[in-house]
């Protein structure tokens, strides 16, 4: 872990993981695909871990766990889960 | 005074003219949207152009200032002495984001009131409203 | 005495003194540069930086609160005045009249690939809504963005078959919790500041330090709620989280209606 991120403080952020579920469930509660083809899922999958892993790579962005610093954007890849947890649930 | 202050001066004069002549001259309802957008945009330009300052940071404390930051402490301010001599002037930026915003509410009760017209009159001319007014 | 009969005269009158506005305003506009005091925000600059890094969102939720809670409320109306211009009819059935011309020109590639880059796009709204402090961005971008988003597959797919089924009660609902989050934050503004100042005024995000109060402490996880920085932002993420309800409900209902407009009848 970086000093920069320990001086940032925000090598523990809890809050916009939490946050980003709840928006992903709000808003993947009202996702109804019918005639959407099921196999577009692991392509916004992958895209969406690649997006964060580029967001991640600013100081602002990284945090850690397990003593491990993650270069990843856990507020757009916890919206992602979020989006499909719901849309687990729903059996979409 | 700089230069590119200047163009973007002017720029927005040239925005904000052409906005009052279309709102003005247009007999068409929708270009006279459009004009009134125009005007709004141009203000936008202007704030943001107070707020240039050549060769200014972005208004936003890096991590660069706050490494040299120890947490908890108040010797943080001394760091930001730097940068605040450095940045440019925030405020007019607060001030365009809120504008954008407003700006779309008000595009949007202007087009469902051009909508209502034409629905009413079957027609979005200016002129033909007022001579369909003048014969009921 | 009917319009046609002095148009002329009066489209002179209003070209010429539109000429001469025109002329004042360039002008104005080419001696103004003069008239600016460079400098101005280093005050802004050095109290602002200590409150959250992102100064642009300290003077939006902090300096100019009430501005900003104004402008929600702007939108609000604005809203409702749409909602009661098209009828208030259409929030009981919603009958959702498609356009044929908008969806059959969607080609195979647009139908494709709009619905991931629309998930996308909302993944990318709530980043910016939730960094809104500590990076460039905040409430009204990231709103902004997640409404792009649902034009996005309003678009391509139609209304009534868009994978993001959006009702009119549900965006209304979430507006007004939107504007209500931001509402009773301010509240919290009242009551909890005791971290730099013992003084508490209405939307006073300054010293505000709901962290100490709302301190679980149990099993490590007293940090949930907590954006720990030197610098405490107090309740600014709290309030860019209720603008971003705000905003994105408030442009996809504005885009819905205005797609619902019945063209011809």
């Amino acid at each position: 872990m970086s000093s920069e991120a320990i001086t940032l403080g925000l090598a523990n952020q809890w809050g916009p993981i939490l946050f980003g579920i709840i928006y992903g469930l709000i808003i993947g509660s009202k996702i109804d695909s019918e005639e959407i083809n099921r196999a577009k899922y692991p392509i916004v999958l992958i895209s969406g871990l690649l997006i964060a892993m580029a967001l991640g790579t600013y100081p602002e962005y990284q945090w850690t766990l397990f003593d491990h610093v993650i270069r990843i954007s856990e507020a757009f890849i916890s919206t992602i889960i979020g989006l499909f947890t719901m849309m687990l649930i729903r059996r979409q | 005074m700089e230069p590119f202050q200047t163009g973007a001066f002017l720029t927005a004069g040239v925005l904000i003219v052409t906005g009052f002549w279309a709102i003005i001259m247009m007999d068409n309802l929708l270009k006279k949207v459009i004009g009134a957008n125009l005007v709004g945009d141009g203000v936008n330009l202007v704030l943001i152009g107070i707020g240039y300052r050549p060769g200014g940071l972005v208004p936003e404390v890096t991590h660069h200032f706050h490494a040299s930051a120890v947490p908890s402490t108040f010797s943080h301010f001394l760091a930001f002495n730097e940068f605040a001599e450095l940045a440019s002037y925030p405020l007019p930026f607060a001030l365009v984001l809120t504008n954008i915003v407003i700006g779309a509410s008000t595009l949007s009760v202007m087009l469902a009131l051009s909508v209502v017209l034409y629905h009413k009159y079957q027609t979005l001319s200016v002129q033909k409203i007022f001579e369909a007014m003048e014969e009921d | 005495m009917k319009t046609s009969e002095f148009e002329q005269g009066r489209n002179i009158i209003m070209g010429v003194s539109l000429f001469l506005f025109s002329f004042l305003v360039l002008r104005t506009m080419y001696i103004f540069g003069n008239s600016i005091i460079p400098g101005m925000s280093h005050l802004y600059n050095l109290y602002s930086g200590n409150i959250a890094p992102n100064i642009i969102t300290v003077i939006l939720f902090d300096f100019r609160g009430y501005d900003t809670l104004g402008e929600t409320f702007i939108l609000i109306t604005a809203v409702i005045t749409t909602t009661m211009v098209f009828g208030w009819g259409s929030l009981k059935g919603y009958k959702k009249k498609e356009i044929p011309q908008m969806t059959e020109k969607s080609t195979v590639i647009q139908k494709l690939i709009s619905f991931p880059m629309s998930m996308l796009l909302v993944a990318f709204g709530v980043t910016v809504i939730l960094g809104g402090h500590i990076t460039p961005g905040g409430g009204f971008p990231g709103g902004s963005v997640i409404a792009t988003g649902y034009f996005l597959s309003v678009v391509i797919y139609g209304l009534k078959k868009t994978p993001f089924r959006f009702t009119h009660k549900f965006l209304v609902n979430l507006s007004t919790i939107g504007a209500l989050i931001f509402l009773l934050t301010g509240v919290v503004g009242l009551v909890f500041s005791a971290y730099y100042h013992g003084t508490g005024y209405y939307l006073y995000n300054t010293g505000v330090d709901p962290y100490q109060i709302i301190n679980v402490g149990a099993f490590g996880w007293d940090n949930i709620l907590d954006y720990p920085d030197p610098t405490h932002p107090g309740v600014l993420p709290y309030l860019n989280i209720g603008v971003g309800f705000n905003v994105l409900a408030g442009l996809s209902l504005i885009a819905m209606f205005l797609m619902e407009a019945k063209k011809d009848e």
